[in-house]
């Protein structure tokens, strides 16, 4: 079986906030959990508020949160497999291809890869028929009215309904 | 080994801490579960460093920085932010808060000890022992008076050994009435003797590493020179006081690097400031071991201490007055502190020996 921590710490952006919070990762992992379209909310302990100007003030610490998924602009988190479901990960076949990407999302301007198994098809990627969110690789995001400010991560769970513009290099 | 305060609200974290710093740094390491707790212990116990969550309840780990910061006890403490925030914005909130270094969770242990002996500095080879430097870039404003005051006063508290590093013919022996029969060139040149050896010894105690008594041409006293000396000489007393040259050379460097506080003697006149404004540009690494000590060689109107103090912006620890009396102890080749002890300069430096044996200056 597959190795992991149970915990991990985890970004977790809002219009104007940042939570930093802990997930539980022992009965799914966190993409599974904002993927699961059965669930509207999501929660973690152990949170601290920052407003996304003033990343050295938190406004509010709770031992537990919720988190409302379809408020939720993106997930950050530093590695790589943290922002994948059970079935993206090792094994997977996804991930063939890794297309350069940027998308803006709120008040943020995230860039990274997106893996892809094919070809690029924007009706399938952005359809939040069947999923809310897709997964950015290494990705960097920019806050649009802070722009020095600035975020990194291995991977980030994007909100799909919350993409105002996608950019990609070519549709091949 | 060093003193380190553990400040974080998960007990597993505390625990894998004081394992992995007591057994592999072989650190004295104090625990705290939360920021006020914290806060009162490194007032308390005044460790030599911190390493602070951010994400604690009650008090954040930036408010337990910035109170560190601003208390005299722990202003100079070295802090590292421990957390699980790793963003690149965070490094910069921990730094702007006064943190010395961020570090994301998970940590690696290597990472941890690897840092915390850059922050520290090189391993002290004074071990318990305090290694006072003192030093001036400007000649003639009474380095080596306070250094042979200072160590005479030291010793009467702990046994300590006064160093003259001056390859000019260096004066210490001769401020203490002595002849400096045997000197550090002559450990140089038998470096395989003991240095105790070499030392000779005033009447109270005091035992003193004299300089050559004519002049060494084109001579520098160098690292590898340097190193087992002084730890032979730690590992002879609780204190040494280094009277080091007026010039920043391998030498000098070198003791600056070993030293536990380094006093750093200025004047008030615009030269002498100017001087120490300057070298503390250039010995900026050093600067949370610097104190400042001012001193008047001269008589005439002075400065206030607070005008100096905003210049310098580093503590001044001691403020030295003009004592007329100096004048005949150079002439008798007796220290101030012998011949005036009750005079307004021999209190300023008891003053200042007083400050250095307290916890958080030595």
């Amino acid at each position: 079986m597959e190795k992991h921590e149970t915990k991990i710490t985890a970004d977790f952006f809002g219009v104007g906030f940042r939570l930093s919070g802990t997930f539980d990762m022992r009965q799914r992992f966190l993409a599974d959990a904002l993927y699961d379209m059965t669930t509207a909310y999501l929660i973690v302990e152990d949170a601290y508020v920052s407003p996304i100007g003033q990343p050295a003030k938190i406004s509010a610490n709770h031992p537990i949160a919720i988190i409302v998924k379809s408020s939720l602009c993106f997930a950050l988190t530093a590695n790589r497999d943290d922002g994948l479901r059970r079935d993206q990960r090792y094994g997977s076949y996804l991930g063939l291809r890794m297309m350069p990407i940027f998308i803006t999302v709120d008040s943020f301007e995230i860039t990274g890869f997106l893996r892809l198994p094919g070809k690029l098809d924007p009706r399938v990627l952005l359809s939040t028929q069947t999923e809310s969110f897709i997964t950015l690789m290494d990705v960097k995001v920019r806050s649009t009215f802070h722009p020095d400010i600035t975020f990194e991560g291995g991977a980030a769970i994007v909100n799909k309904t919350r993409i105002g513009f996608l950019g990609v290099q070519s549709m091949g | 080994m060093a003193k380190i305060l553990v400040i974080d609200d998960n007990p597993d974290l505390l625990q894998m801490m004081q394992m992995m710093l007591s057994g592999r740094g072989k650190h004295e390491v104090i625990l705290s579960g939360d920021g006020m707790d914290g806060l009162e212990k490194a007032f308390r116990e005044r460790p030599d460093l911190g390493i602070v969550d951010v994400m604690m309840p009650e008090m954040n780990g930036y408010e337990v920085v910035r109170q560190l910061r601003n208390d005299p006890r722990t202003k100079t403490m070295k802090i590292i932010i421990l957390t699980a925030r790793g963003q690149p914005i965070d490094r910069m909130a921990a730094l702007d808060a006064g943190a010395d270094e961020h570090m994301s969770k998970p940590v690696k242990m290597n990472e941890l000890l690897e840092k915390i002996e850059a922050l520290l500095g090189p391993q002290r080879i004074t071990g318990q022992s305090h290694l006072i430097a003192v030093l001036s870039l400007r000649g003639g404003i009474g380095v080596s008076t306070i250094a042979v005051n200072l160590a005479l006063l030291l010793q009467s508290a702990m046994p300590t050994v006064l160093v003259d590093l001056s390859p000019n013919a260096g004066h210490c022996a001769l401020y203490l009435g002595l002849k400096p029969e045997r000197h550090w060139d002559h450990f140089l040149k038998a470096p395989t003797v003991s240095p105790e050896v070499f030392l000779i010894k005033h009447p109270n105690g005091l035992q003193i590493m004299a300089a050559p008594p004519t002049p060494l041409v084109n001579t520098v006293i160098t690292s590898a020179e340097l190193q087992p000396l002084l730890q032979g000489l730690s590992a002879h007393a609780r204190a040494l006081v280094i009277d080091l040259p007026h010039i920043l050379n391998e030498t000098t460097l070198t003791c600056l690097e070993q030293a536990s506080t380094i006093l750093l003697v200025t004047g008030d006149d615009p030269a002498s400031l100017q001087t120490t404004l300057t070298t503390l540009g250039v010995l900026q690494k050093y600067l949370p071991r610097i104190a400042i000590v001012v001193n008047a060689p001269v008589p005439g109107p002075r400065p206030p201490t607070e005008a100096l103090q905003r210049m310098i912006r580093l503590p001044i620890i001691a403020n030295l007055p003009y004592d007329h009396q100096q004048v005949t102890a150079l002439r008798r080749n007796m220290p101030i502190v012998m011949v005036a002890p009750q005079g307004e300069l021999s209190k300023g430096l008891q003053g200042l020996a007083q400050a250095l044996l307290t916890p958080s200056k030595a």
